[in-house]
């Protein structure tokens, strides 16, 4: 992935989904660096929002949540199943 | 109205695992017709593949089959905490989120799909009966619902599938051209 900005918060989750955003809004674009913000607090929101917002940020920086270390072929193994 | 294309669940998966084979020329292909002003369109059908297959990656990955690159695995832990229907509806709206607004592809869902048709006094759901029209076309049943799905979805502009499913698609690919009007697009990495 290369680097990364990580930033832990002593929040609730929604809380800090909306500084992560304020923050990828605002360092992202300058830098490509992505940034990443994690929470002490409660998981605060549904599961349904907590995909939809994690989908939404990740976007905004082109990262996705499946980044692996190693290369692969899905495609070929759920075709073989 | 814009012509569109229906991206298989495979072109989906590759779209979200950047290490995937076919990621780099899927990722292609969505941004050129993105740039050329054609729709992308996938299905619900799809995203149950979709949810079904990343889900079942993410299980492996506590085997040590798949490692997710760091900061990822603390989100993963996350998904991995929620009870498993939660974890599958978590990862769905991740899935949407993330293809909408990374890719600008539309999942596309119609009522007309699922209207009640009638058949030797027996209901049946339009998409299932298009499926059965259609299962004169030699490939699993699987794939043989995209295909319904995708003729069906004619009324928003699909004139095209496109997979990287080439073992399967390959063999129907003219049947598909020459009797539903369907251009198939197959992606080799």
């Amino acid at each position: 992935m290369g680097p990364y900005i990580l930033i832990e918060i002593g929040l609730n989750a929604s809380e800090a989904f909306e500084i992560w955003n304020f923050l990828v809004d605002r360092l992202y674009p300058r830098t490509r660096i992505p940034v990443f913000v994690t929470w002490k607090g409660e998981m605060d929101l549904s599961p349904s929002d907590f995909g939809k917002k994690l989908g939404e940020i990740l976007a905004k920086m082109n990262t996705s949540l499946f980044t692996l270390t190693h290369p692969v072929d899905l495609t070929k193994e759920f075709s073989e199943e | 109205m814009n012509t569109a294309c229906y991206l298989d669940a495979n072109i989906i998966i590759a779209l979200i695992f950047p290490t995937d084979a076919h990621y780099k020329n899927s990722l292609e292909k969505v941004y050129h017709l993105n740039i050329q002003g054609k729709k992308l369109v996938t299905s619900t059908y799809a995203l149950v593949e979709v949810t079904r297959n990343t889900l079942h990656t993410i299980s492996q990955s506590e085997q040590g089959k798949y490692i997710f690159a760091e900061p990822l695995p603390q989100y993963i832990q996350l998904l991995q905490n929620l009870k498993p229907n939660q974890r599958c509806e978590a990862l769905l709206n991740y899935i949407i989120s993330y293809i909408t607004k990374n890719f600008h592809i539309e999942v596309i869902e119609q009522e007309s799909l699922y209207q009640i048709e009638t058949t030797n006094n027996t209901k049946i759901a339009k998409l299932f009966h298009e499926g059965i029209k259609l299962s004169w076309i030699k490939i699993r049943t699987k794939d043989l619902l995209h295909i319904a799905i995708a003729n069906l979805l004619k009324t928003h502009g699909v004139k095209c599938i496109i997979t990287t499913d080439k073992k399967d698609f390959e063999p129907i690919k003219q049947t598909l051209e020459k009797d539903l009007d369907l251009k198939v697009e197959i992606l080799t990495p």
